[in-house]
């Protein structure tokens, strides 16, 4: 297929799938359910691509790589764009603690079973054997906030406060993901051949961090308020462009580098900065491209692939109810979170494919292929799943409290 | 205008700071490569989209025109300038040029409105015929007269008689990519803004016609090629005659959905430009003639003519910028250092010819004098259609037509810059801009 229809493609789908994805109110309650977030967007993307009619090819797809970086750019500034510090201090502390220690502990226990499962199955060498599982593991830890947004309506005001505690944790759990991610590429540089090299590694964290604040200095100078609504697109997308490009050049992650940006930005705009409502008035499409995406990106790995994905879905599901469980008594957040919380997190969602994509535009190759998979995998199925198990922890909440009164 | 101090020099600071993250990039990732590279082409695209946008900033605080800035920052960013983006990071982007075309070519059939141009049609067909008959005859035989005492064509007659003549109708070419993109930018309605549209685009279309002729007048000249001329004038009206079936086509489709939806009319216009390109590109036919056929459809046979309008504006910046930096980082510096002279030649006989032939026409059209006297500054810019002859010529008369079409590149880029410049001034002393008009109205 020729680039311009791939385009095409592409962003009809999005367009499209955006009116559609996320109306299904019609639909019977487990149709709904399971096809809740869109998820079926990734087997369009591999009817496409080469697991499925070949329409697009692996050369096509490498000549993609522009429009996917530009894609994971917007992905990590509209992330960063929500990291308001005053925001963040509003936060209980005790929450605060709960969410970075179920990540932690649920991106170690991922982390250690893929190492150890690709150290015995595969011979990627040390730098595709760590970056991998640093990067499964990332996509690992984080939770969905839009499949509990969806689900939170159809709920009574009663359990609103237990989802606002979870849309909190499953927001601010990507951060320090994104972070790891970002350190993982400076100091298994691309560049250099993928070895570890903590030399060029913190240079290049330093030089990442520079041009971030230089790029977030560069448009909040832009004094875009003088500026027709045609001329602010145009900005905004130069500049998207231009963090993606940075990125891609210097082989560094445009979700890291974008999400920097995207704080500084955050931390220095005001609320009603129009900039705002243009990054979030694009979420969906990006939403359902990265999806189609995904699925393009999923190249045959071996049988071995789904094997190892079950195994880090199991580890996932067990690291987030675990770490909620013990979180929840070490930390005491503000009223209290259900000991059986995990099962509210396991959505993944799109930035865990992100990740992924990220991954392999950087570090094209067996391993990050393999991860992809993996990771891609394990969203799908997770997708599938979180409803029925955020339902379920939303109910016996809700029991409970009935029977506490 | 010059507006505060800071406010003029916030573009040189962005610029600064533009300008030290991509050199720090390229310095850190070892620099740029000489092929392709995906990731090139990401920031070159970022670096050409702000870059562009400020320089243009920059003129537009001096009363130049937004795209004279693209131009010069497409220049500015080449490998005769900053180098900060090479030729194979951009090979990619020029899809963008074909997706600009059609969006052009969009806006100039919808300024088209045949009912509102009915009462004016006999001036606008006099002023679009002044300039064929004034400047054709003109170039012709003054290019015939250089290129037989200079030699450079060489010394067979029935070459230097043809390249007389292709360079002849290429002077009778205009822009409707610099026209629209002028309108759009100062959003000058009235007169002089509708003569500039409307004239332009017939003075295309004949054109298109005149080109058709002369190549295949060339060809039985020169005898380039076996099928002789019938095969070139045969392969140009089918070419247009589809592209114009397929564009009424296209044009319904368009009114069908601007009829039943209301929201996200700017991406819709931009999707409709890139299925254009792609069939063009599938059925080799002309995105141009394609996309002014349905522009005058949805303006013509349905009431979304001001929507479709409105769209287009909202969608077609970014767009421009890219199309406009990316014409002025193809140009040779070192072509036009050999070829200035000929060339200055060739712009000045022609804004001569043109302001004339205008003058008359719309003297015999019934135009009003003041109307023709700024109008004609519009006609002044070359740019896409220009262009594509250039690539044409050089295609179908090797070895010579490659010459006549670097003086063509040459003289474009005089015009290019000088084009815009001269229309905005007039313009605004028509009083047609709007922020001008605003700033009359307020004094």
């Amino acid at each position: 297929m020729d680039m311009i229809w791939i385009v095409i493609v592409l962003f009809a789908a999005g367009y499209l799938g955006s009116r559609f994805a996320f109306a299904k109110e019609r639909l019977p309650a487990l149709l709904r359910d399971t096809f809740l977030t869109g998820w079926e967007f990734i087997f369009i993307g591999m009817a496409l691509g080469p697991l499925g009619f070949d329409l697009i090819d692996a050369e096509r797809m490498g000549q993609l790589a522009p429009v996917m970086a530009l894609g994971l750019a917007w992905a990590g500034l509209i992330f960063g764009m929500q990291m308001r510090l005053v925001d963040l201090k509003k936060v209980d502390r005790g929450l605060l603690k709960l969410t970075f220690f179920q990540m932690a502990v649920t991106g170690m226990v991922v982390f250690g079973i893929y190492l150890v499962m690709v150290a015995v199955g595969r011979s990627f060498g040390s730098s595709g054997l760590f970056a991998g599982a640093a990067v499964v593991a990332a996509a690992s830890s984080i939770s969905s906030p839009t499949t509990l947004s969806l689900i939170a309506g159809s709920y009574p005001r009663t359990s609103a406060p237990l989802f606002r505690k979870l849309l909190t944790v499953s927001t601010l759990d990507v951060g320090p993901a994104l972070v790891a991610v970002g350190l993982v590429f400076c100091l298994f540089p691309a560049g250099g051949g993928g070895a570890f090299d903590l030399d060029r590694g913190t240079t290049l964290l330093f030089f990442s961090i520079l041009i971030a604040l230089a790029l977030a200095g560069l448009f909040r100078y832009f004094e875009r308020r003088q500026l027709k609504p045609e001329e602010e697109l145009t900005v905004l997308l130069g500049f998207l462009a231009l963090i993606s490009g940075v990125a891609l050049f210097l082989k560094l992650s445009p979700l890291f580098l974008a999400l920097m940006v995207g704080v500084a930005l955050a931390n220095t705009l005001t609320r009603d900065d129009p900039v705002f409502a243009a990054l979030f008035a694009t979420e969906k499409p990006f939403y359902i491209i990265l999806l189609i995406l995904s699925g393009l990106l999923w190249a045959p790995s071996g049988g071995e692939m789904f094997a190892m994905a079950m195994a880090v879905m199991l580890a996932r599901a067990w690291a987030k109810g675990v770490s909620v469980r013990i979180g929840a008594d070490l930390f005491r957040p503000e009223g209290g979170m259900p000991r059986d919380g995990g099962l509210g997190l396991m959505a993944q969602g799109a930035l865990a494919l992100a990740i992924g994509i990220n991954y392999v535009i950087v570090y094209p190759g067996d391993a990050s292929r393999l991860a992809f998979g993996v990771i891609a995998f394990v969203v799908a199925l997770n997708e599938i799943v979180a409803p029925f198990f955020i339902r379920q922890m939303a109910n016996r909440d809700a029991a409970s409290r009935k029977g506490g009164r | 205008m010059i507006g505060s101090a800071s406010e003029t020099a916030r573009p040189f600071v962005l610029i600064g700071i533009l300008l030290a993250v991509t050199s720090l990039a390229h310095h850190l990732g070892g620099g740029l490569s000489h092929e392709f590279q995906p990731e090139e082409s990401a920031l070159a695209l970022g670096f050409l989209l702000l870059f562009a946008f400020l320089v243009g900033q920059i003129v537009r605080n001096f009363g130049a025109p937004m795209i004279t800035g693209f131009l010069l920052a497409g220049i500015l960013a080449g490998p005769h300038g900053l180098g900060m983006v090479n030729t194979a990071a951009v090979e990619p982007l020029r899809l963008v040029n074909l997706l600009a075309l059609s969006l052009i070519a969009f806006a100039a059939g919808g300024a088209m409105k045949i009912s509102r141009f009915r009462t004016r049609a006999r001036s606008l067909v006099g002023m679009a015929l002044g300039q064929v008959a004034l400047v054709l005859p003109l170039a012709f035989l003054s290019f015939l007269l250089v290129f037989g005492l200079t030699g450079i064509m060489g010394s067979e007659p029935a070459v230097v008689v043809s390249a007389a003549l292709l360079f002849g109708v290429f002077c009778v070419t205009n822009s409707p990519a610099e026209a629209i993109a002028v309108l759009s930018e100062t959003r000058a309605k009235g007169p002089v803004a509708e003569a500039i549209i409307g004239v332009t685009v017939l003075v295309d279309l004949l054109v298109i016609f005149l080109f058709g002729v002369a190549g295949a007048v060339a060809h039985t000249l020169t005898g380039a090629d076996d099928a002789g001329g019938s095969g070139f004038v045969g392969g140009f009206l089918y070419e247009q005659g589809v592209s114009f079936l397929v564009g009424g086509l296209a044009g319904m489709a368009m009114i069908t959905y601007l009829s039943r939806f209301q929201k996200n009319v700017p991406l819709f216009l931009l999707g409709v430009a890139m299925v254009i390109v792609a069939i063009c590109q599938k059925m080799d036919i002309s995105p141009m003639m394609m996309a002014i056929t349905a522009g005058l459809v949805v303006e013509n046979a349905s009431e979304e003519g001001e929507r479709f309008m409105v769209g287009l504006h909202h969608s077609s910046l970014p767009v421009f910028v890219i199309f406009f930096s990316l014409s002025g980082h193809k140009v040779d510096l070192s072509v036009m250092a050999e070829l200035w002279p000929l060339a200055l030649l060739a712009v000045v006989l022609r804004v001569a010819a043109v302001r004339q032939g205008t003058l008359w026409g719309a003297r015999w059209g019934g135009e009003e004098e003041r109307v023709a006297r700024h109008a004609w500054s519009g006609f002044v810019g070359q740019a896409g259609l220009s262009l594509g002859f250039a690539v044409m010529i050089a295609t179908e008369f090797p070895p010579w037509g490659e010459k006549i079409a670097t003086l063509i590149v040459a003289t474009i880029v005089i015009n290019e810059f000088l084009g815009p410049i001269l229309m905005k001034r007039s313009l605004v002393a028509a009083g047609e801009t709007r922020r001008e008009g605003a700033a009359d109205s307020q004094n």
